[in-house]
């Protein structure tokens, strides 16, 4: 029995890292070419660099005024995932609670939401908001942000919300806290990971999104990391060395969200907070 | 003493629900509506101004036979990525909540896919495809890698779910996670005791409670795919000739590139009612299944 | 969890704080310090400063830039033109690459926030014709003063004139001189290449001695906007023949595979199709690659434009020395094509007249004219390695040996007008090269090739 065990182990760990490999592969090669000249990186993606320079980090971080650009994503990503957690979360708990006809319908079309592809309302979206003269301003973009990200959020909460136990709840109501209270003190709490798995969901589809910012923001003050990067695209092809390190320090910031997410969602998890 | 309590009620709706549904309906549900309004228009972004046409635009959306053509490689390459993306998310959950070294490494590792955004992917597999696996296919011999995946019309597709599978296997892996996790301790000890082992324990216990994930997780992946643009746009571009053009990219450049926007804006409601069919009848099927476990 | 969302709170707050205070410092970032370019014609030889709002009001324009290559090199431009007229500040909206231009130039037209220039192809400035501003001898004298001939044609369309050209380009077969001049003993002479038989005879020489003929690029921009293009283009010297040959495509009245001219091309065609560096994987369609290969000396000759140098310039150990060869389509050297390359006017200047305020508008049609004909301006194009069409450009320019390359064909007036390419949208050349594409991989024959462009057509109104 014990024999057994040790062989399906050592095979597990042999399967898990050999598709580990495999999923970091394009990371790696993002890695590597971040150091390496562009000349270098088409004759040979693969190669290793030949040394080690940090001259393609300093040039995107020049080129792409990464101090303003890294600003203006953070501002723009912390303040957006914060109301989409606090509105769609609250939304949700309303909405498995309360089982009237008005819930499913909007439970329904928050649904049928997430299967509208973007590029279908973008057009009378900027019509809509261009005519009221809102255009080219960030709180505008956040707003926008809330409200695309509602449906996923509270798609993915309405699901989780349902396992909490309502004799908690009644307790607490008992105990005399209005329903908000009882939400903030109760329920939310309860959610802990779930909160972490959709924030890092939302953290990063902001941090990443180019199309909707580059129809929002026009000014170049106001760019975000992924607005910037367009300086290494070129007509026909990409400017690779320095995109490929201008993406990893883009990407850092949430790679250490991520790293500090992901215990949350385990150690939550594991306490047992949920069913 | 009831009125009072409905007022409440009606109090809390607009604590809790307002808000949301609140931005919800004015960035997606009003553009969506005046979208759906602009259908029975000749509208177009260059010159604005609109005439009412009827249902002339859904007429030319139906009688599009392309559109209908890359709605068939798109439902293939859906079912395709949706299966293959969930069975791997599925395994590498499974993977990483059993007892495994280096644990949040592999984690952030799977994850890694998905930090880079979907443009910049698709110019990395691209060299992966035309550079990588050919010259594996010229040392060895291997006929079917000799030439580029990306080429052949055929294997083009198979390109997108390969590497949407690769991107989505991660992404899902978190949400199967929290699944597996929120699975209670005492019944999987209580499976132990029984002895039941291995592949037993995953398909008589594990699967029947993690429904309600499958329900997401699949919902997730066929609404996505669905819509899948940056990576088709980047990967293949919809080449070799339109073989591998997903539907949305099929919209867009009769929206945006052939100039006819409200014929496009028609197919994308269409593709709505398709992907919305198929969509919720598998959560009503997923449902049942999960009231009989 | 109460400390947690205090916590929250706190941090977004302090976020709020950021926010406003980085909204006081926006101005400040266009002052950085551009280029000084040498010698420089000042900014006050630029045109009347009478239109130019007085007390220091400070007038903000937009710049739609499709040509992507350059986006910094205008972000530099637009930083000293604002050091020299400190009351305009010129903003760039960069676009990204591909299909995503045109969704976002719609997009910005949609909302209401136009551009005050586009920097487009000329097909867009056809479609967006209603919102433009009209180029007059009042509002931008320097383009009827400096352009080159027919420039203000080249941006006139229903006798309006719309659009500024900034550069001209050339296109055919760039040939690797030192690699030709290698297999050929050192004199080989481009003018000999003026028949399809002295192609092929070329092609199988370069062959013989161990290198491939030529390297085409399977993307359905190059074979289609430009290749098969081409066949329109060849209808005759003005750009109203082209056009109506495509009107004749498109009501029917002609069909493609009638035309002796397509079908010599598409001799032609074949004949580079079979000495092609990539026939092995023919659709692998990598630009640098491509242009590596080339430049290594691994291909003769590359269809492609002097556009290819903004790559190439960028490459140690490539040889540096290029010209070009026509793309002879029969047996009769006297056959238009067959001694001249065309000449494409690929990006137009055009000014909106739908959003701005005519300060903005004489604003921009001021600030082209310094980007266009003020030494100084015209100096951060020409640095980029761009041929201008203007008389006033200085004659001590060192252009790299591509440009050069379509100037000697230029300045023998052996030119093919390519006035047809206003009429090729990117549905066009995305929808008719993939037939190009698939016909090259023998995914389709001649015949379906020549169905497939005659449906296309048809299928326009």
């Amino acid at each position: 029995m014990r024999k057994y065990a040790l062989i399906n182990s050592i095979f597990k760990h042999i399967f898990t890292y050999l598709l580990l490999i495999l999923f970091m592969l394009p990371f790696y090669l993002m890695i590597i070419n971040s150091f390496k000249t562009n000349q270098e990186f088409i004759t040979n993606p693969f190669s290793l660099p030949s040394s080690i320079s940090f001259h393609n980090y300093i040039r995107s971080f020049e080129a792409m005024d990464f101090v303003n650009a890294f600003t203006n994503s953070l501002i723009i990503t912390v303040i957006s995932v914060f109301l989409i957690l606090l509105t769609s979360a609250m939304a949700a708990y309303f909405l498995v609670r309360f089982k009237w006809v008005a819930s499913k319908v909007i439970f329904g079309i928050f649904i049928a939401s997430m299967i509208v592809p973007f590029q279908a309302v973008m057009i009378p979206l900027v019509s809509i908001y261009g005519r009221m003269e809102l255009l080219n301003n960030r709180w505008t973009l956040i707003f926008m942000y809330a409200g695309f990200g509602q449906a996923f959020a509270v798609f993915i909460f309405h699901g989780f919300v349902k396992n909490i136990p309502v004799e908690m709840e009644e307790a607490a109501t008992i105990d005399g806290c209005g329903r908000l209270r009882t939400f903030f003190k109760i329920v939310l709490p309860m959610l802990k990971p779930v909160i972490s798995t959709v924030m890092i969901l939302q953290v990063l589809w902001i941090w990443n999104d180019f199309l909707l910012p580059s129809l929002i923001l026009l000014s170049p003050a106001q760019r975000t990391l992924p607005l910037s990067l367009f300086t290494f695209f070129t007509a026909f092809s990409v400017d690779f060395s320095p995109l490929m390190a201008g993406i990893v320090l883009t990407i850092l910031p949430i790679l250490a969200v991520f790293l500090l997410l992901q215990k949350q969602i385990v150690d939550g998890v594991m306490q047992g907070a949920i069913k | 003493m009831k009125e009072k309590v409905r007022l409440r009620d009606i109090g809390s709706f607009s604590v809790f629900v307002l808000p949301s549904l609140f931005v919800f309906s004015a960035v997606l549900l009003a553009p969506m509506l005046y979208g759906v309004y602009l259908t029975f228009t000749d509208y177009n972004p260059i010159h604005g101004a609109s005439n009412f046409v009827g249902f002339q635009n859904y007429r030319e959306a139906l009688t599009d036979t392309v559109f209908f053509r890359q709605l068939g490689i798109t439902i293939r390459y859906v079912i395709f990525s949706t299966i293959l993306s969930n069975l791997v998310a599925f395994i590498l959950a499974y993977l990483l909540t059993s007892k495994i070294r280096l644990k949040g490494l592999a984690r952030t590792g799977f994850f890694t896919p998905n930090l880079i955004g979907g443009i910049v992917l698709g110019f990395i597999w691209r060299l992966i495809f035309s550079n990588v696996l050919t010259v594996l296919g010229q040392q060895f011999d291997i006929g079917i890698l000799s030439t580029s995946f990306l080429t052949h019309p055929d294997r083009a597709i198979h390109a997108l779910i390969i590497v949407t599978v690769w991107q989505y296997a991660g992404y899902l892996m978190i949400i199967y996670m929290a699944g597996f996790m929120s699975i209670p301790k005492d019944v999987q000890e209580a499976a132990s005791i029984d002895r039941a082992t291995g592949l037993r324990k995953v398909f008589s216990i594990t699967i029947p409670l993690m429904v309600p994930s499958f329900i997401i997780c699949l919902f997730i992946t066929i609404s996505r795919t669905f819509m899948t643009y940056d990576l088709n746009l980047s990967l293949t571009g919809g080449d070799p000739f339109g073989s591998s053009r997903l539907a949305t990219m099929h919209i867009f450049q009769m929206a945006f590139q052939g100039g006819r926007f409200a014929v496009g804006q028609a197919q994308a409601m269409i593709l709505f009612v398709v992907v919305a069919v198929i969509a919720v009848s598998q959560v009503l099927l997923a449902k049942r299944f999960e009231v009989e476990s | 969890m109460k400390k947690v969302i205090l916590l929250v709170s706190a941090v977004v707050m302090m976020i709020v704080l950021l926010a406003a205070c980085s909204d006081d410092g926006n101005g400040e970032s266009v002052q950085q310090p551009g280029t000084t370019p040498q010698e420089a014609g000042n900014a006050e030889e630029t045109q009347d400063t009478a239109a130019q709002p007085q007390d220091g009001e400070t007038v903000t324009i937009t710049f739609f830039n499709t040509s992507a290559e350059i986006n910094d090199v205008f972000e530099e431009m637009f930083a000293r033109y604002n050091e020299l007229n400190p009351n305009v500040i010129v903003e760039l909206i960069p676009t990204g690459i591909g299909g995503g231009q045109q969704e976002q130039l719609q997009a910005l037209y949609a909302g209401g926030n136009a551009p005050t220039i586009l920097n487009v192809d000329p097909v867009n400035v056809i479609e967006y014709a209603v919102h433009l501003a009209e180029f007059t001898q009042e509002n931008s004298p320097w383009l009827w003063t400096y352009g080159a001939e027919g420039v203000v044609e080249a941006g006139t369309f229903d006798g309006r004139v719309l659009g500024a050209p900034w550069s001209v380009q050339g296109f055919g077969l760039l040939y690797n001189v030192r690699v030709v001049n290698e297999i050929f003993g050192g004199n080989f002479d481009r003018n000999t290449i003026n028949t399809q038989d002295a192609l092929r005879d070329f092609l199988e020489t370069v062959e013989a001695a161990g290198v491939a003929g030529t390297l085409l690029h399977g993307a359905n921009w190059s074979m289609g906007a430009h290749f098969l293009s081409l066949a329109y283009a060849l209808q005759g010297t003005a750009s109203s023949d082209g056009i109506n040959f495509l009107y004749s495509l498109m009501d029917g009245t002609q069909n493609i595979e009638d035309c002796p001219i397509w079908r010599g091309l598409m001799d032609t065609f074949r004949m580079l199709v079979e000495h092609n560096y990539n026939r092995n994987d023919p659709l692998v369609a990598n630009y640098d690659q491509d242009v590596l290969a080339f430049g290594e000396g691994r291909s003769a000759t590359m269809f492609m434009g002097d556009w290819a140098w903004s790559v190439m310039g960028g490459f140690q150990g490539v040889d540096q020395e290029y010209g070009f060869l026509p793309v002879p389509w029969s047996n009769n050297p006297n056959d238009y094509g067959n001694t001249q390359i065309v000449m494409v006017i690929p990006k137009l200047n055009a000014v909106d007249a739908s959003r701005s305020t005519p300060e903005q508008r004489q604003a921009a049609f001021d600030f082209l004219g310094w980007m266009h004909t003020d030494p100084e301006g015209q100096q951060f194009l020409l640095d980029a390695g761009f041929f201008m069409p203007f008389t006033n450009v200085r004659d001590d320019i060192e252009y790299n040996s591509m440009v050069q390359a379509t100037a000697w064909y230029a300045d023998q007036g052996r030119t093919i007008n390519f006035g047809v390419f206003d009429y090729i949208s990117a549905d066009v050349w995305i929808e008719t090269g993939n037939l190009m594409l698939q016909y090259m991989s023998g995914f389709i024959t001649r015949d379906q090739l020549a169905e497939g462009i005659n449906s296309y057509w048809r299928a326009q109104q």
